[in-house]
């Protein structure tokens, strides 16, 4: 099982979300945070597979959460998520949070992140 | 704990008149030596003033066309300190003419004289309290009833003295008195604006507009000297450059000009040319002493017209700049609203729905589930725009007037909300909008730092003002931070023309006061 902890300031998305994965084949909920604090503490105890963060968020923004975690639990895909998808944001690899699905989170987990602006 | 409302808006009141009151103001050196060179000095400048006086013939006998030295004494006592009128003294012993008065006359004068100085320095600085004297029309119209006031005293007691010397006539007492106390009246409303235009802090002009400055000041006096030169009746040929003067160049250009036209017209008025020069010498004088008072009435009148434009445009640059900072922080608002708020549960939604809908064949009691969870979703989402619709465009407001409005958020807020006082009638649209969103923050800050806490609301209307206080008896703690609800109230509010104050502590709860110009 892909254990993927969701961060996002926002609590209806993280309900969302946790909607997804638990219906999602081959994935499980390892946690979720509401800053990009919590998520680094969590990740370096419980070490998921796969982390959707959000980009923005108070304090640590998500590619800062992103780096960081990257670094200290290089064992986790991260995976940057807005809703405010522009050009810019397509070009930097910015996952459309609008489009979480199963199919979408199999997807990314298979390609290892794919941007996906066509797919709508 | 809205027992304080008298007592605040009071302060609010004293804090903003505070800051107007900073002119005039008194530096003095320190020491008793300080203060004789001062005293010393003032005495030199009064003394020196007279002396040109009577060099330049602007001075008779008993009374002077323009008497300079009241004036300078004014000036000096108005800027420095009224401590100083041992100079004024001093200044007046060594210029009285004793070989042409009797001694007790003379000293009877000085005393006249000094008591004028005095009198017109404090009148004159109890008058600028409330602003600057020639800034503004109305500071203008409380510099003129001082000086006429002080110059009547030196006048009364100077012309008494002289009739007691033997040395005015009776059938002369009125015209001497007249005289002298226009001559004095003259010589302070030349004097006392030159000295306190010229002692303000000013930029320095542009050497385009300082080759202005003297042409301005070229062609006044050119004109004034052929007006004063021709028998004709041509004096009003200095009104161009006083005007000129006061139009481009405000409060220095004009007092200073009004020197150069004084000092011409009675040039040749005393050497019996120009258009004053009378048969009579009583009237020769009479007319100078007119023409000089209208001439700077009306000079610094102008002055102070553009004066009072250039603030009044000041002004609005300001309040449009305020106003512009109000709508930049409420965009910012709505924008991180909607990005917090409706924009994430309408995402959320639209998963859950994609969830859902591949549910449906494998597990429909889950994916009904799932839907029931979208339902709330929505509606939830759907009360935040609407409260965020609210907040932009409060359309019971408009409709129904304010206490309307207070009234019907009060009634779905899920805080406790004690109604104090309402107004019962309509107000200032614009005042009631600003006073809407006063509410609106203030009990959202309380819905997110107090949520137990009671709210009280009390909003007065008078004729000038609109009063809107609201308060909580939570802990307090709240502050302004840059960009944060707060501080954009306060734009909003002083946007408006409107007074603003922010209290908060652990004793007090935290309160927000707005007051607004009706």
């Amino acid at each position: 099982m892909i254990r993927v902890l969701v961060v996002d300031n926002s609590v209806s998305f993280l309900a969302a979300a946790t909607e997804v994965i638990l219906v999602a084949d081959g994935f499980e909920l390892a946690g979720v945070a509401q800053t990009g604090e919590d998520a680094l503490e969590f990740a370096r105890i419980s070490r998921p597979d796969l982390a959707l963060i959000d980009l923005n968020m108070p304090g640590l923004d998500g590619h800062e959460t992103a780096a960081r975690m990257a670094a200290e639990s290089p064992e986790t895909v991260t995976v940057v998520m807005t809703a405010a998808l522009d050009r810019t944001s397509v070009m930097n690899g910015l996952f459309d949070k609008r489009l979480l699905s199963p199919a979408a989170l199999a997807e990314i987990w298979d390609r290892a992140y794919v941007p996906s602006v066509t797919q709508r | 704990m809205l027992d304080g409302v008298g007592v605040s808006l009071t302060e609010i009141a004293s804090e903003s008149s505070v800051a107007q009151r900073v002119w005039p103001r008194v530096e003095r050196r320190d020491g008793v030596l300080g203060f004789v060179l001062e005293v010393a000095l003032l005495a030199a400048l009064y003394y020196g003033s007279a002396k040109l006086g009577y060099e330049l013939g602007f001075s008779g006998p008993v009374a002077a066309i323009v008497w300079l030295p009241v004036g300078v004494g004014i000036a000096y006592l108005y800027l420095r300190g009224l401590v100083f009128w041992p100079g004024v003294l001093l200044g007046d012993l060594l210029a009285n003419d004793y070989t042409r008065l009797p001694v007790g006359t003379a000293l009877a004068q000085t005393v006249g004289n000094v008591l004028e100085v005095l009198l017109a320095a404090y009148l004159l600085r109890r008058a600028a309290r409330s602003g600057y004297l020639l800034g503004r029309v109305d500071g203008l119209v409380r510099l003129l009833p001082p000086v006429a006031l002080a110059t009547m005293v030196s006048a009364t007691v100077g012309t008494l003295a002289s009739r007691v010397g033997g040395v005015v006539s009776p059938g002369a007492f009125a015209a001497v008195w007249r005289t002298w106390w226009l001559g004095d009246a003259c010589g302070a409303l030349v004097v006392v604006p030159l000295a306190l235009a010229w002692s303000r802090p000013r930029s320095r002009l542009s050497p385009a507009r300082a080759a202005e400055f003297v042409l301005m000041l070229a062609v006044t006096c050119t004109l004034t000297g052929i007006a004063f030169s021709s028998p004709k009746a041509l004096e009003y040929l200095a009104f161009p450059g006083l005007i000129w003067a006061g139009l481009r160049f405000g409060q220095r250009g004009a007092t200073l000009a009004l020197v150069l036209v004084t000092g011409v017209a009675i040039w040749y008025t005393r050497n019996a040319d120009g258009p004053f020069a009378f048969h009579s010498i009583t009237h020769s004088i009479l007319s100078t002493q007119l023409f000089i008072a209208v001439a700077t009435v009306s000079a610094l009148c102008v002055a102070a017209i553009v004066s009072e434009r250039e603030q009044f445009a000041a002004g609005l640059a300001e309040s449009r700049a305020a106003n512009l900072r109000a709508a930049d922080s409420e965009r910012r608002r709505i924008e991180r609203d909607l990005h917090d708020g409706a924009q994430q549960r309408l995402i959320a939604l639209l998963i859950r729905l994609r969830v859902a809908e591949e549910q449906i064949p494998q597990e429909p009691g889950r994916a009904a589930q799932v839907l029931a969870d979208a339902e709330t979703e929505l509606g939830i989402a759907l009360e935040e725009l609407r409260e965020l619709s609210h907040g932009t465009h409060p359309t019971v407001l408009t409709d129904l007037g304010l206490a309307t409005a207070i009234r019907s958020i009060a009634a779905r807020a899920s805080q406790r909300i004690h109604l104090v006082e309402l107004p019962t009638a309509r107000v200032d649209a614009a005042a009631e909008t600003t006073a809407y969103y006063v509410f609106l923050e203030a009990i959202t800050n309380a819905q997110k730092h107090a949520p137990d806490a009671m709210v009280s609301v009390r909003v007065r209307a008078t004729k000038r003002a609109l009063t809107i206080e609201v308060g909580d008896d939570g802990s307090g703690g709240a502050e302004e931070t840059p960009g944060g609800g707060l501080e954009g109230l306060r734009d909003r509010v002083e946007a408006a023309g409107g007074m603003f104050r922010l209290q908060s502590g652990e004793e007090i709860g935290t309160r927000v006061t707005a007051v607004l110009r009706l």
